[in-house]
């Protein structure tokens, strides 16, 4: 029972002295913000070494930046920061962009090592929870969540969750307005909302609505839900982010 | 006794076989690779139902279905939409065209055409010269007057290159899944 107990008290020692060597900053995050990983190779099979990279995976498989596999990953990016003796920095835009997957195949933890460049140095795998994220309702929705200007787009604007009374019970509209990717701004569009109990939607893309000006491109679509006869009287102006992309 | 034992074996490996001819679906799930060949595709296809799906908003727990997959056909005029997929004397895919029908086009809409293999594909792709684009296109149905595709839809910036079909889905931001009824 006593080499039982030992056995138990060193495994937690091994497990917490290899954490021991990795700060997150911060220390609980979701899957959409900056992660800065600082390692500390004072004292584990790294020190002394002057490139080291992190080998990273998650439930959904392996974060692109290991590319081909353990003998050809992509230093570049992989690559971590010397800030000092023994002391390393890697900095992800976030946990969605670097493993690249979306946060349910991402799961509640992510995975990484340190190696150095030969792979025959590392240390012990570690895993850090990482908080999911949960749907709020909200009074307008778009979707999809990312978009580029030739997809189609929904706006759901749901009148219960109103929480301005002038506009409780006026007769919605969405009235749009295009900024370009010189900083310029369209004209404004005005699209009638359809809908029933107080549940209204419109559907559009953004190239066929707006007049794009030769060699721009949209960068962002402002929203301002208001009434349909005066669009003064509003539920409030909402940014929504484009993307350049294709298939 | 080995020798009814061995007899018994062959019987069960026999009638599961059978069991496997018979429940051979109409229209074969194409995520693995099967049997597609270019006269299969060849011809113009009438659009007959699209839909799209936010996959970021598929990861995000909670996510009401209607803000995660949603049905288009309806807001333009795609039933007036058809695509020609061309082949040469010896049956080679060659170009594509598209008549939009006042509807849009979410892929390139003329090029050229070819399977990712002659016998056993799964996949489509289509390029034109004039466009640095290239639309990958995933056989999900094939046969009996049905054609069933999806694509997805990612940042330019991002690099598939090295990606399996798991990661490429994983990166992507937007699936298109089209139905379509041969002409």
């Amino acid at each position: 029972m006593k080499k039982i107990t030992l056995f138990f008290a060193f495994s937690l020692l091994l497990v917490w002295g290899s954490y021991a060597q990795f700060t997150l900053t911060p220390a609980r995050f979701g899957p959409y913000e900056p992660i800065t990983i600082d390692f500390d190779a004072t004292g584990t099979p790294l020190a002394g070494e002057t490139e080291l990279f992190i080998w990273a995976w998650c439930q959904g498989g392996d974060a692109p930046s290991n590319g081909g596999g353990w003998g050809n990953p992509r230093p570049a990016a992989s690559a971590l920061t010397n800030v000092g003796p023994n002391l390393w920095r890697f900095t992800m835009v976030s946990a969605r962009a670097f493993y690249g997957f979306r946060p349910n195949q991402i799961g509640p933890r992510i995975n990484f090592l340190i190696r150095n460049r030969a792979g025959n140095k590392q240390t012990a795998d570690v895993s850090f929870p990482m908080e999911l994220p949960v749907f709020k309702p909200s009074k307008i929705a778009l979707f999809p969540l990312n978009y580029t200007q030739n997809d189609f787009l929904n706006i759901a604007y749901d009148q219960n969750l109103e929480n301005i009374d002038a506009v409780k019970n006026v007769t919605p509209a969405a009235y749009l307005t295009a900024t370009f990717d010189d900083g310029s701004t369209s004209a404004e569009v005005k699209l009638n909302l359809q809908g029933a109990n107080k549940k209204f939607n419109v559907g559009f893309i953004p190239s066929r609505t707006f007049a794009i000006p030769a060699g721009r491109r949209i960068t962002a679509i402002a929203i301002n839900i208001a009434s349909t006869n005066d669009a003064s009287i509003s539920s409030g102006t909402f940014s929504f982010n484009s993307y350049v992309g294709g298939n | 006794m080995r020798t009814m034992k061995n007899t018994l074996w062959l019987v069960a490996i026999a009638l599961l076989s059978l069991l496997g001819a018979c429940s051979k679906p109409d229209y074969p799930a194409l995520e693995n690779p099967l049997a597609i060949k270019s006269d299969m595709i060849a011809g113009t296809w009438a659009v007959s139902k699209v839909t799209m799906t936010d996959l970021e908003a598929s990861g995000i727990a909670g996510t009401p279905q209607e803000l995660i997959k949603r049905d288009i056909t309806a807001a333009f005029p795609f039933a007036s939409q058809t695509i020609t997929f061309n082949v040469d004397g010896t049956g080679r895919p060659t170009n594509y065209t598209t008549n939009a029908g006042g509807a849009p086009v979410f892929f390139l809409p003329t090029g050229n055409w070819n399977l990712e293999n002659p016998v056993f594909s799964s996949r489509i792709t289509l390029t034109n010269t004039s466009s640095p684009r290239k639309t990958v296109i995933g056989l999900q149905e094939v046969g009996k007057g049905k054609l069933r595709f999806k694509f997805y839809q990612f940042a330019n910036s991002t690099d598939i290159s090295n990606l399996t079909t798991l990661g490429i889905e994983g990166v992507s931001n937007v699936m298109y899944e089209y139905e379509l009824t041969k002409q």
